[in-house]
């Protein structure tokens, strides 16, 4: 009988070699997937970041003429603008003072620091709230399904022990480029190649995202109502938008405007320019003249031209949008259209003359100063600072918050309905998502002695630099947490400060440099999403800033990209080792983005 | 009895020793391989992101350096050189160290006296500071100015003045890339060729990081064929590097900004003629900065970017 061989069978030696060589092959491997799962996904949200980047940096660039070398800022607006500080422009004291010399534009800053933003209704703990339920969790408007994310908000900037976000508001008028058009709808009786426009005001800003139907839970997000604020930073949406002022008429007035073009273009029975609108160049009219609706269908005055079938909506002749009888926008006053077409998104276009905005009405032959839209803008040629600032904060979105509709369909699901115009038009302003911090700052010659509570008698014409030789950027937060502000009479309101118009909120604490002025008492009538607005008039160009740095902090839609994953130039130190790269170090949630421009003089 | 029927005697071996060597061999090779693919990614994004901020950069100190004023009656001498050395710099303090000539690009001097001027470094430099918090010398970008009169007459008018401006880009905080030195933009020069600081003078670091004067060992010669100018000149310091490679920026000491075509350490090719200058003829160096050194090594990899991101003229900030 023969030996019958046994099977070789692994010994112990080899399988422990084995298992932990398949061990470490196991770790090695994970390791590598854990580690491209982080690369990937950090590399989409910096992908994301950078897209969004590269937009708003393009438009903000084309904006202010940065990479084309055309000064659009106030070019044709202001004439020869004086930047000596030294000589003062006066402001036109009659009609023969509208020229085309003083015909300038204006410029305005917001600034408005929302203390705490995510903890302030108390509902929701910092960094766990979930998306509000009216702020459409559902469709994912903002985001693909399954990757959104919370990001948090950054860090206390202000030193003051709370977090909290800036929400910053940027206006100017701007000189259109050649050969662009008004994006509303229009024919030859409006916006056509009779009635060119000349300006837009650009606005830059956070705006409400409104669900798919355009409507929004709280388009007025104040003292009581906290949704807008409870999103988390990665939802917060950067607006801009062109308003684009319609120069009706062509006569022998000023820019050719004639008393004829005035009346025929704004009814007796008009009721817009009344004390209580939002803004007063809101000349969209109530009545309807003529309109054509979707279809081509035409009506006359006062024709009904809503198509309950069709859900189109009937537009007047000069391309506005009318909207008197649209039950989506029922919250609308039953008289619209109304200065709610504004805040609401749902026009890019009003009829006004851009002198008129700030400017005297000519009171000679053939422009009468008693038609409507000159009657409400006279008493500005002697406005005071205060009125000035008031008029300004108009012009942005301090009172209401501008709508958008991030993604326009018919929220019944109907594949039928088109998306309507003035969805399209509410997407207008949709600029950028994710964008948490909006900061506007500006430097200029406003001081000579490094003393901020004293106005020089002269001006040396430079930029205004501190006791370090550093560009002392105003309406920044310095080190400690105050505001930078140029020198203030300490002895003068606020709104009546020679150098600049300013409106200070009345109530709400705010830390102004404590060399700042604390003696006059400030305004009331700040709007609720502005705690300061700096204004530049119109006819004083020789105050303007030099110098505009913008500052937004941007979010991928995950939250997944810090500063620290980025870039390491902005965190907070805590281990105190001069960097931001040591695992104690806290990086700031998303992307410090910074830009600066030169305001054209 | 009973018996058991024998067992297969062709039962399959174990793998040996060598097998499994040779098959973990393989394995570690494609690892390798593979995970090799994410320092690239990595440093493709970084790239990307580095070229949107340098953009915005150059926007920015475009803007700054427009804005800032140079006065032509207070800040330069307009008095004109007509002979080397001269002084034509005079923000408080004289330039003098035996490469000044008229009408050749120089750096404008910091005085950092008790007055407080435009173009001091503070004012020169800027990005990673929120709150204003973050000292000059650790912010990312910073931009150098550098003048030259226009003409050689008696003297010279405020729009006779032009204004060639280098921006370079911070890298110090790159957790790959560091400098040898924690304020300066190249470090450790000193013996390797001349910085933009007068020698002798104000701290080098602080006054005038970043930019390197290198003179050239000949005139700038043109390939017509090729359509190649090129530059000779040292372009490798003490440790074998070249200074420009391929794709940097440098400009030569008439202020004409080129771009790196081909290098060796000897020469420096550009596309195009070199055009020389009405009044000083061919330039006769280059200014340029030099990549950074790896951490702890002396060398300077040729991957990692020229801190020289872009040159501009900015000459509207010379006011009358």
């Amino acid at each position: 009988m023969t030996a019958t061989p046994r099977q070789h069978a692994f010994t112990l030696m080899e399988l422990i070699v084995a298992i932990s060589i398949a061990s470490v092959m196991l770790l090695m491997i994970n390791i590598l997937f854990q580690q491209s799962v982080r690369a990937v996904n950090l590399g989409a949200g910096t992908s994301r970041i950078l897209q969004q980047s590269n937009t708003i940096n393009t438009q903000l660039a084309a904006d202010f003429g940065a990479n084309s070398g055309e000064v659009v800022l106030r070019n044709s607006l202001v004439g020869a603008p004086n930047d000596d500080r030294n000589v003062t422009t006066p402001p036109p004291t009659g009609p023969q003072a509208i020229t085309e010399a003083n015909r300038v534009g204006f410029l305005m800053i917001a600034h408005n620091q929302i203390q705490n933003p995510q903890s302030v209704s108390g509902a929701h703990t910092n960094m766990t709230y979930p998306v509000p339920a009216n702020i459409n969790e559902s469709n994912e408007v903002y985001y693909d399904a399954g990757e959104r994310g919370i990001a948090f908000f950054p860090d206390d900037s202000d030193g003051d022990g709370d977090a909290d976000i800036r929400s910053d508001q940027l206006v100017f008028l701007r000189n259109l480029y050649d050969g662009e058009r008004s994006i509303t709808p229009q024919n030859d009786e409006s916006i056509g190649n009779d009635t060119p426009i000349g300006a837009a005001r650009i606005w830059y800003g956070h705006v409400v995202p409104t669900n798919d139907a355009g409507d929004a839970a709280n388009d007025n997000p104040g003292a009581t109502d906290y949704d807008f604020y409870n999103r988390p930073a990665n939802q917060w949406v950067l607006g801009r938008q062109a308003l684009y002022f319609s120069e009706f008429g062509a006569g022998s007035g000023p820019d050719g405007l004639t008393a004829e073009s005035v009346a025929s273009e704004l009814p007796a029975s008009d009721t817009v320019y009344n004390a209580t609108d939002d803004l007063r160049v809101d000349a969209v009219r109530t009545e309807i003249i003529g309109s054509v609706n979707s279809t081509g269908l035409s009506d006359g005055p006062g024709g009904s031209n809503y198509s309950a079938d069709t859900g189109t909506y009937r537009l007047d002749y000069n391309g506005r949008l009318a909207f008197s009888d649209d039950p989506v926008l029922g919250t609308l006053p039953a008289e619209a259209p109304s200065p709610a077409l504004l805040h609401h998104g749902l026009t890019d276009i009003v009829p006004a003359r851009v002198d008129e905005l700030f400017h005297v009405a000519d009171t000679g032959a053939g422009y009468a100063a008693t038609g409507p839209l000159n009657a409400e803008l006279d008493p500005l040629v002697a406005a005071d600072n205060s009125a000035y600032a008031e008029r300004a904060a108009r012009l942005g979105y301090t009172f209401d918050r501008l709508w958008v509709n991030p993604r326009p369909h018919d929220a019944a699901g109907n594949p039928a309905r088109l998306v309507e115009a003035w969805q399209q038009a509410q997407m207008h302003p949709y600029l950028a998502a994710g964008v948490s911090d909006f900061e506007v700052h500006f430097a200029g010659d406003y001081d000579d002695d490094d003393d901020p509570t004293n106005i020089p008698a002269t001006f040396d014409n430079r930029i205004d630099l501190d006791s370090d030789g550093n560009i002392r950027w105003y309406n920044s937060y310095d080190a400690s947490g105050d505001l930078i502000v140029p020198p203030l009479k300490t002895d003068v309101a606020l709104a009546d400060q020679p150098q600049l118009p300013i409106l200070r909120r009345g109530t709400t604490p705010f830390p102004i440099s404590t060399t700042g002025p604390t003696t006059p008492s400030p305004l009331s009538t700040l709007p609720n999403h502005a705690d300061l607005i700096w204004a530049w008039r119109h006819d004083e160009p020789q105050s303007w800033p030099d110098l505009i740095r913008i500052r937004y902090r941007i979010h991928d839609a995950a939250g997944r990209v810090s500063d620290r994953q980025v870039d390491n130039d902005y965190g907070v130190d805590k281990d105190g080792d001069g960097d931001f790269r040591n695992d104690n170090d806290v990086p700031h949630p998303g992307r410090l983005v910074e830009v600066i421009y030169r305001v054209p003089g | 009895m009973t018996t058991h029927a024998p067992r297969s005697a062709t039962l399959a071996p174990g793998f040996n020793l060598i097998e499994v060597m040779v098959s973990m061999g393989i394995f570690v090779i494609a690892f390798v391989a593979v995970a090799s693919i994410f320092p690239t990614a990595i440093t493709l994004q970084r790239e990307a992101t580095r070229g949107v901020d340098d953009r915005a950069a150059e926007t920015s100190a475009e803007a700054i350096a427009k804005t800032m004023t140079l006065s032509h009656t207070a800040d330069l001498d307009s008095t004109a050189p007509s002979n080397s050395p001269v002084t034509i710099l005079a923000i408080g303090a004289s330039y003098s160290n035996g490469r000044d000539e008229p009408h050749r690009i120089q750096p404008l001097l910091d005085d950092l006296d008790t007055t407080i001027n435009d173009f001091e470094m503070p004012m020169r430099t800027f990005g990673g500071n929120p709150n204003n918090s973050v000292a000059p010398e650790d912010r990312r970008y910073i931009w150098v100015p550098f003048v030259r009169p226009l003409n050689d007459s008696a003297s010279i008018a405020a729009n006779e003045w032009e204004l060639t401006v280098a921006l370079l880009r911070r890298t110090e905080f790159d957790p790959d890339i560091t400098y040898s030195s924690g304020k300066s933009f190249g470090g450790g020069w000193a013996s390797d060729g001349e910085w933009s600081t007068p020698a002798g003078g104000e701290d080098s670091e602080d006054t005038y990081p970043g930019m390197l004067r290198v003179a050239l060992t000949a005139a700038p010669s043109f390939n017509s064929t090729t359509n190649v100018g090129t530059f000779d000149l040292p372009n490798n310091d003490s440790n074998g590097n070249r200074l420009l490679i391929a794709g940097d920026l440098f400009m030569d000491s008439n202020g004409v900004p080129y771009q790196v075509l081909d290098s060796t350490t000897t020469s420096v090719d550009v596309t195009g003629q070199i055009e020389p200058d009405a009044n000083v003829g061919d330039p006769d160096a280059l200014w340029l900065s030099p990549r950074p050194f790896s951490p702890g090594t002396a060398e300077r990899p040729e991957d990692a970017p020229s801190p020289l991101i872009a040159i501009f003229d900015a000459s509207e900030a010379v006011r009358p």
